[in-house]
């Protein structure tokens, strides 16, 4: 397992080298110029090329990738956001706390619904819950999340009043307004992310369902709960680890649309910031955390598969 | 035990409410992020908004747009126009305890924004900045020029502050370095996400006026906290507004405009008036032969292609074919007197102008940068197409197009833009089509036209200025680098119990001298 564990995390250092590199590459083909953004096009051409050049934008691209590459492995300095006048380490520290928390209130919503409906479609196959369940999870699938955000918000916020209309306040200093302010962005996201887990279970669990052994439990008399939770469960969980890794990545990597539409200021909406304004640092910073997110959690549900089923190896 | 939470979370937003109205804070919601704090150094009108609350300047514009002293008491210009004296008002606080405004301040403060200011190459003819006394400053030029007008511009504003504070690089203030003399100070910003205003208790207020006056005046602050919000989604700011999270919100969605008038718990208003200049390319065929820019010009009909960036909206645009804006003294609708522009479309006098230019169905290629310019764009296509013209309409992000549009290795011929300067002096709008900035941006220069601009600048008769800058818009409507389709506004929505002048329309929007109604 050590050794595993060793290899695959210098595999990472190669990957975020790799990443890096292309990241950088992309950047460099978006169309636009951050620093007529920051000075406005109404700036003297004299400013502006003054300011490209106090940032080090004139420089040839291989310089500029080095200059980068080296602050961010020895220094650890991700570089300046040349539009929120910030380092982008700061940034990062202040932004994926509050993108976490939606992440994990997103995902513990997926889970606890997700899952206990694929089971409930499965063991009822065919009939009012099953397709009662596949009904709403194509909805689901089907609807774009801001028409899903729309709709909470104003059902909840401005109809209801149950909960605020946008804005983040911190779980750890106001726990219950934390969560509350987190519920209608939450519920947005996990929508579509539900629908998924749903039919990856069901479709884990019909499999299963047809394997000898369960056929063997089931005539043995064992009752249906320990059925489902010591026979079936178990070795349906390999495809549902799976996709609920690539949903914690995906969520983790900042939800755009809902961060923006809830005021939720996290990695997604700083990403939809620097996108449109042009901030290619932060651009550059984003590409290698999401790279970095996808492959921990690979190698975290790789691990925790050869956990569950003794039959995969990990090498 | 949920009904105990229940009761207790209703009663500690009750409580905030209630603290919210005993602390007098006007909540705001806006899209418009800032790049900066530094108001010298950048011309993004976002800034312009949050600028003015802070700091001042030695002059400012009026609600008529005409140049009043502001931080200066009084003013003198030589006869020759190459000396100004600004004698400052006494006793003018600085926010953050850095004490009393004098020519020191001003000096530093004029000279960091000439030097390095966004709009350091207008002040180029600057040739001094000297301090006769501790409350008289000189500004010494090597060519007359419309001085007060440039130093009124609140794009990217000649800011005061503090001398020390002037000694920062520009764009480069942080939250505790942002120090002016305006009815508010800043206490606090967070980038992307909100930014916080204080009332400034020891504000010196300008009590040679009656009351506000467009960027100056006598100014109150009314509210001890102005909390402006970040809010990207127009439907998220909309909601806000109705469940009172919000107080103030900009740019609601065009489609709930009827319903806010219905609603009497809202208000609403027009912000600001923009101009939506569209340029030509005169070095890329066919727009680089004049009688297809003519041409083009008859077989748009400016009526139809407005209405839809307002989304049907009329009571939020109107035609006009003037660069300046009707509200001020520049304004001449030269190209419609002309016979160049029109409200509706012109087909067969189009079409005979194509002839003569000798037009081949080369393609016409039209470049928006925005989803409102987007739609202005559609529309000029289909006319452009009625009138036999081949044309092609490009969408992309705002940064996306002026990168394509400046490269100078892409093919375009008309770029929808906009403008927001069209209501200060003219000089705020020289880059449409006057000198290298004109050339660098949209491939135009014309000697005659600088030749006339350059003369009617050096004027110092206000009047004989006025005049020349007609003859300046005859001769943009005879040579077409740009156009104008008309004005479309910018609008916000608020709390109908707010009240006060500075609610009244102008131009952005003002968050002194507004209060809660009775």
């Amino acid at each position: 397992m050590l050794k595993y564990l060793f290899w695959r995390l210098s595999g990472l250092l190669l990957t975020l080298l790799g990443l890096s590199f292309v990241s950088f590459c992309l950047i460099e083909l978006v169309p636009g110029d951050p620093v007529i953004t920051m000075l406005g096009e109404a700036a003297a051409w004299q400013d502006i090329e003054r300011l490209r050049i106090e940032l080090g934008l004139n420089k040839p691209f291989l310089v500029r990738y080095y200059n980068w590459i080296t602050n961010a492995v020895v220094h650890g300095d991700l570089g300046y956001s040349l539009l929120m006048n910030q380092p982008i380490t700061e940034l990062f520290k202040t932004r994926i706390p509050r993108t976490a928390w939606l992440a994990l209130l997103s995902f513990l919503l997926t889970i606890f619904i997700g899952i206990p409906s694929g089971i409930l479609a499965a063991l009822y196959a065919g009939g009012l819950i099953d397709r009662l369940v596949m009904t709403v999870s194509t909805v689901f699938l089907a609807t774009p999340i801001f028409l899903v955000a729309l709709f909470l918000m104003w059902i909840f916020a401005v109809q209801l009043r149950w909960f605020p209309v946008a804005g983040y306040i911190a779980p750890t200093s106001h726990f219950i307004e934390g969560i509350r302010s987190l519920c209608l962005p939450a519920l947005s996201i996990s929508t579509m992310y539900i629908a998924y887990i749903a039919r990856m279970t069901r479709a884990a669990i019909l499999e299963t369902l047809t394997q000898d052994f369960v056929v063997a439990a089931q005539a043995k008399g064992v009752t249906r709960a320990r059925l489902v939770f010591l026979h079936i469960m178990k070795p349906s969980l390999v495809p549902i680890l799976t996709a609920g890794g690539l949903v914690l990545a995906e969520l983790l990597g900042g939800t755009i649309v809902s961060e923006t539409m809830f005021v939720i200021p996290g990695i997604g909406r700083l990403t939809f910031d620097a996108a449109v304004k042009k901030d290619v640092f932060v651009l550059q910073a984003m590409l290698l955390f999401m790279g970095s997110i996808y492959y921990v959690i690979n190698v975290i549900v790789d691990i925790c598969l050869a956990v569950i089923d003794p039959r995969i190896r990990i090498i | 035990m949920m009904r105990r939470v229940v009761w207790l979370i209703a009663s500690l937003l009750v409580c905030y409410s209630s603290f919210l109205l005993a602390a007098n804070i006007l909540r705001v919601a806006t899209p418009y992020t800032i790049t900066t704090l530094d108001w010298q150094g950048s011309t993004d009108s976002s800034l312009r908004r949050i600028g003015w609350h802070i700091w001042e300047g030695l002059v400012c514009y009026d609600e008529q747009f005409n140049v009043i002293p502001q931080l200066a008491e009084s003013y003198e210009i030589s006869d020759d126009g190459l000396r100004y004296v600004f004698h400052l008002r006494k006793g003018v606080q600085f926010h953050k305890g850095y004490g009393e405004m004098t020519a020191e301040d001003v000096k530093a403060s004029l000279e960091r924004f000439f030097q390095y200011g966004a709009r350091a190459a207008d002040f180029s003819t600057v040739s001094a900045v000297t301090i006769i006394d501790s409350y008289t400053v000189e500004i010494m030029l090597r060519e007359p020029c419309p001085l007060l007008g440039l130093l009124a511009s609140p794009l990217a504003f000649p800011a005061i502050m503090p001398a020390e504070l002037a000694a920062l690089p520009v764009r480069e203030l942080g939250v505790s370095q942002v120090v002016g003399t305006g009815p508010f100070e800043l206490v606090e910003y967070v980038p992307g996400e909100k930014l916080i205003l204080r009332k400034f208790d020891q504000y010196s207020m300008d009590t040679r006026y009656a009351g506000p006056n467009g960027m100056g005046g006598k100014r109150t602050a009314y509210f001890d906290e102005v909390r402006i919000y970040f809010v990207l989604d127009a439907q998220t700011r909309y909601a806000g507004l109705l469940t009172g999270e919000y107080d103030y919100v900009n740019d609601p969605p065009y489609v709930v405009l009827d319903s806010i008038k219905g609603d009497p718990r809202l208000s609403w208003g027009i912000r600001l008036i923009q101009k939506s200049v569209c340029n030509f390319n005169v070095k890329c065929p066919p727009t680089d032969n004049l009688a297809v820019r003519h041409a083009i010009m008859r077989a748009l009909g400016m009526d139809e292609i407005l209405l839809p960036m307002v989304q049907g909206r009329s009571e939020l645009c109107r035609a006009d074919s003037s660069l300046f804006a009707a509200e001020g003294p520049w304004w001449y609708p030269a190209a419609e007197l002309m016979g160049v522009w029109g409200h509706k479309s012109r087909v067969e006098e189009a079409r005979r102008l194509l002839q003569v230019a000798g037009y081949h169905g080369e393609k016409v290629i039209i470049v928006a940068g925005s989803e409102q310019t987007a739609r202005a764009g559609e529309v000029m296509v289909q006319q452009l197409k009625q009138a036999g013209i081949n044309a092609e309409l490009l969408v992309f992000d705002w940064a996306t197009a002026v990168n394509y549009r400046t490269s100078g290795t892409q093919p375009w011929n008309i770029f929808l833009g906009g403008a927001t300067q069209h209501m200060f002096d003219p000089v705020t709008m020289r880059l449409f089509y006057y000198g290298s900035t004109s050339e660098r941006l949209w491939f135009y220069r014309n000697p005659t036209l600088d030749a006339l601009i350059e003369r009617a600048d050096s004027m110092l008769d206000f009047n004989a200025r006025v005049e020349a800058y007609k003859e300046i818009q005859k001769f943009i409507a005879a040579d077409l680098p740009c156009f104008n389709i008309g004005d479309f506004a910018l609008w916000a929505a608020w709390d109908a119990r707010l009240q006060g002048p500075g609610l009244k329309q102008w131009y952005l929007d003002r968050f002194w001298d507004i209060y809660w109604g009775s």
